[in-house]
């Protein structure tokens, strides 16, 4: 399962209620928010596609600017073979 | 609690991000343990675009396990943008190339890297016996490595004896060279992202950032939320995620821009806005020829006679440009374009310009480029920190390779060209061959190189990491001609692409980290990488496949590089084109551990984030202050360049203006963001955008199907009412990456007479309810 570390970046004053509705997003830890209204959220879906879902979940949930992707594994999902067992490319 | 290896990577995951986002205390205490284990990391710059992120690449048993924003990287400081997050992936479709193939009839069959060497080297060996080495070419990229475009461009220009080499750049930021070439006679940027962080305006023309470079807007962003002052105008033809962020959206019609800028000069002009000691000082007045033609018939050519012209001559010049006549022109109230030249004027504001497609793909684009520049040296906001115009780039190395290697059919290695007979005979010192060798002919430019190969006058073309087959425009033309096998066509890539379909050879290539290499970016910064996996199956570095078809038409004496320190030697040979030049690159070893360095670097091993002025180019003197040192007399120009029409405009038959682009989630051609499914499933194929209140008129509704069609061509896409971007009313917008829709079949191939970049931006096209 892939796992990836994210900063959403909010519209001032939204982190609070940004952080709340991120937490009702299964998959998607909230670990922390921060002084310059960013918050830091895990990431951990079935697959990379469920991953950035939930990413692009975040990234249009209101007063967020953007989300930006610190660190991203999916070493067992390269054990699987291929590029996540679902490329058709 | 007994702790899973998911625990550690979820508290490694926090902890980047922690990091990234500037608060490394707030990070899990896991973390520190868990990071390395059984990963090795190491350094590269991203595999996307022109901004050149620095990312840590985690590989683990041979194979590409994680990827991160590299902490260390001034550029993207730990952060990746979505591209990003696909990037280790791109390199694993499963229908990656892994032997060479060679046409057999209708099918590409197995062959040695042997026989498909033997065979390109014989076809090129009889083609320029027959017609002469003009006959064949190169067409390479801005994602070429410095090491693959330098062997190139040594083998071509200074073997083959051609100048038939060029990369797909030309169709990307040509006019940007022309404009730094013409203006400040030293091609790339005074400034540096800094001017991002250090600025309070920024005047977007034509540039959808937060789609096409999200991380250098992000900056952007975090600068405005720091600091109040900071304004974002974004001057265009279609709202964007860019103009949700920015202070204030100005529509403009196509081709406005040449209009609208030329207005702002004249209020600056006449409300005295200008630094009349800068201009003094720093500044010539020219006037270059007007009326040239488009390009579109074949071998039409355009010749540039500059003339000199005082101030006062420039300002009478200047005067019938007013802000009404450039309303008309541009569709920005008047009244908007006094507010500009004010806001530019400003003396308490530190202006900068930011700019790339929009401009740079554009019959006029040079123009364009050099009147941005006009701006900043009549206002004299020019090579100071916060204070810059900023031309964008699009590609990897676009900066490093097309451009500083000179990999276009009229430049060779530091600024020089083929034209120029000190430039030849400095070129073929370092080179060690004859300077007859190389021709003084510009070889052909890349619209003129494919109508050549449809001509039946280019016999043997290879295309190395790039789709001119999807990317070209008019782009039905040249198919038809690759079909019809009027060329030996060679194409060296990592995946199928509508390039490979028309090829007589393909060659499987290794990419981005299965090689060593050097791309260089936007903001002049050289970075370097290893190579950290193996490529798959039989696949090969461009750079080999190069030199071995050297070494079969007898030029591999040109390429004596040692096996064990093959990229240092070539790197130093290299490098001696630019020491001493203002464009001086470091040792080879230098770039190892640094996140890349900018030039010029300095003797004690520094980068210069500002060129041009004493507070940070060691080639201007203590009290020079600003010194343009590549111009004549220490001086830029400032040009006069009034407005044309564009090549097509609509009119009845054909009422609206076609204009086409990127997305965040694709790039180029998508031959890499296309093999990973999720970014196609957020965007997954091309669609029309198109103003409200046009489909309601033609009884278009979201999602219906539509019928573009062009003088050139038509197709059938989705309509796309309010979605993620909204054109301006008569406009619609596509993008280019859906190899489904070849949407190219409808762009003009139109080029700017000076740039020969074509104009992807404008044509006209009606639309009906398919």
């Amino acid at each position: 399962m892939p796992i990836s570390g994210v900063v959403v970046s909010c519209r001032p004053g939204r982190e609070a209620e940004v952080a709340e509705q991120a937490r009702l997003v299964p998959g998607v830890e909230v670990h922390g928010t921060l002084p310059n209204g960013q918050l830091v959220a895990v990431i951990e879906a079935a697959s990379v596609h469920t991953e950035v879902d939930l990413a692009s979940q975040l990234e249009q949930l209101d007063g967020v600017i953007s989300v930006q992707v610190a660190y991203h594994n999916f070493e067992d999902v390269v054990q699987q073979g291929g590029a996540d067992g679902t490329d058709e490319a | 609690m007994e702790l899973t290896r998911r625990d550690f990577l979820k508290a490694s995951a926090a902890a980047a991000a922690f990091a990234a986002a500037g608060a490394p205390g707030l990070a899990p205490r896991l973390a520190s343990a868990a990071d390395d284990k059984g990963i090795k990391w190491g350094k590269a710059p991203c595999r996307y675009c022109g901004v050149g992120c620095c990312v840590l690449v985690g590989v683990k048993d041979g194979k590409i396990v994680a990827t991160k924003g590299d902490p260390a990287g001034p550029v993207n400081k730990g952060l990746n943008c979505i591209k990003g997050y696909f990037l280790s992936k791109a390199l694993y479709g499963k229908d990656r190339l892994t032997h060479p193939l060679i046409r057999k009839g209708n099918k590409m069959v197995k062959a040695s890297w042997d026989e498909a060497l033997n065979l390109i080297a014989s076809k090129y060996k009889e083609a320029i016996a027959k017609t002469g080495p003009d006959s064949v070419a190169i067409y390479g990229s801005g994602q070429w490595t410095v090491f693959e475009g330098y062997t190139a461009s040594k083998l071509f220009k200074g073997g083959i004896g051609t100048n038939n080499i060029e990369p797909n750049a030309r169709l990307c930021m040509a006019s940007a060279v022309a404009g730094f070439m013409s203006t400040f006679n030293s091609d790339e940027p005074m400034g540096c992202y800094d001017d991002l962080d250090l600025g309070d305006t920024y005047i977007l023309w034509g540039a959808n950032m937060a789609e096409a470079h999200p991380v250098l807007f992000s900056r952007l962003i975090d600068n405005k939320l720091k600091n109040k002052k900071v304004k974002i105008i974004d001057i265009a033809t279609r709202k964007t995620r860019t103009t949700q962020m920015a202070d204030e959206y100005i529509p403009m019609y196509p081709q406005g821009d040449l209009a609208a800028v030329n207005a702002i000069i004249h209020v600056i002009l006449r409300d005295k806005l200008y630094d009349e000691a800068f201009v003094k000082q720093h500044v010539n007045f020219k006037r270059g020829t007007e009326n040239q033609p488009y390009g579109l018939k074949d071998k039409e050519n355009a010749k540039e006679e500059p003339k000199p012209l005082t101030f006062d001559e420039y300002k009478t010049l200047m005067k019938p440009m007013t802000p009404e006549w450039a309303e008309k022109l541009s569709g920005i109230p008047a009244k908007k374009i006094e507010q500009l030249a004010h806001i530019y004027g400003d003396k308490s504001r530190k202006v900068n310009s930011l700019w790339t497609m929009g401009v740079n793909q554009h019959v006029r684009g040079t123009w364009v480029n050099n009147l941005i520049y006009n701006i900043h040296l009549l206002t004299g906001k020019i090579c100071k920190p916060g204070e810059n115009p900023l031309s964008l780039t699009g590609q990897p190395s676009a900066c490093g390779t097309a451009r500083e290697v000179g990999t276009f059919s009229h430049r060779l290695p530091a600024d020089m060209v083929v034209m120029n007979e000190a430039h030849r005979k400095k070129t073929a010192e370092i080179w060690g061959i004859d300077p007859k060798k190389i021709s003084p002919k510009p070889g052909l430019h890349t619209v003129e190189m494919f109508r050549a190969i449809d001509r039946g006058e280019l016999k043997c073309i290879w295309i190395q990491c790039t789709n001119p087959f999807q990317s070209m425009p008019n782009l039905s033309r040249y198919r038809k001609a690759a079909q019809a096998r009027k060329a030996f066509i060679v194409v060296s890539d990592i995946y199928p692409t509508k390039s490979t379909e028309v090829a007589d050879v393909i060659l499987p290539s290794a990419s981005w980290v299965e090689k060593e290499g050097v791309f260089g970016n936007t903001e002049r910064r050289t970075q370097q990488w290893f190579k950290m996996v193996e490529p798959p199956g039989e696949a090969k570095e461009d750079t080999w496949q190069l030199i071995e078809f050297a070494k079969r038409i007898g030029h591999g004496g040109l390429f004596p590089y040692s096996q064990k320190n093959f990229y240092k030697e070539m790197w130093e040979e290299y490098r001696k084109f630019t020491v001493g030049t203002g464009k001086d690159l470091a040792p080879y070893e230098t770039y190892f551990k640094v996140r890349g360095l900018r030039w010029p670097v300095k003797s004690n091993g520094q980068e210069t984030r500002w060129r041009y002025t004493e507070v940070d180019d060691r080639y201007v003197k203590k009290g020079e202050g600003v010194k343009f040192y590549k111009g004549v007399g220490g001086k830029a120009n400032v040009w006069f360049r009034p407005y044309e029409p564009p090549a097509e405009s609509p009119d009845k038959e054909y009422p609206f203006w076609y204009c086409t682009g990127r997305l965040l989630e694709h790039w180029h051609t998508a031959t890499m963001t296309g093999r990973v499914p999720e970014l196609r499933r957020a965007m997954p194929g091309a669609t029309l955008e198109i103003h409200p209140e046009d489909a309601a008129r033609l009884g278009i509704k979201n999602r219906d199907k539509v019928k573009v069609s062009s003088r050139r061509g038509s197709l059938v896409l989705t309509a796309e009412i309010n979605g993620r971007g909204k054109p301006e009313k008569g406009n619609v917008f596509t993008t280019f990456f859906d190899e489904t829709k070849l949407i190219n079949d409808l762009c003009i191939d139109a080029f700017d007479p000076i740039s020969k970049e074509p104009d992807f931006k404008k044509c006209a096209v009606k639309i009906e309810k398919a």
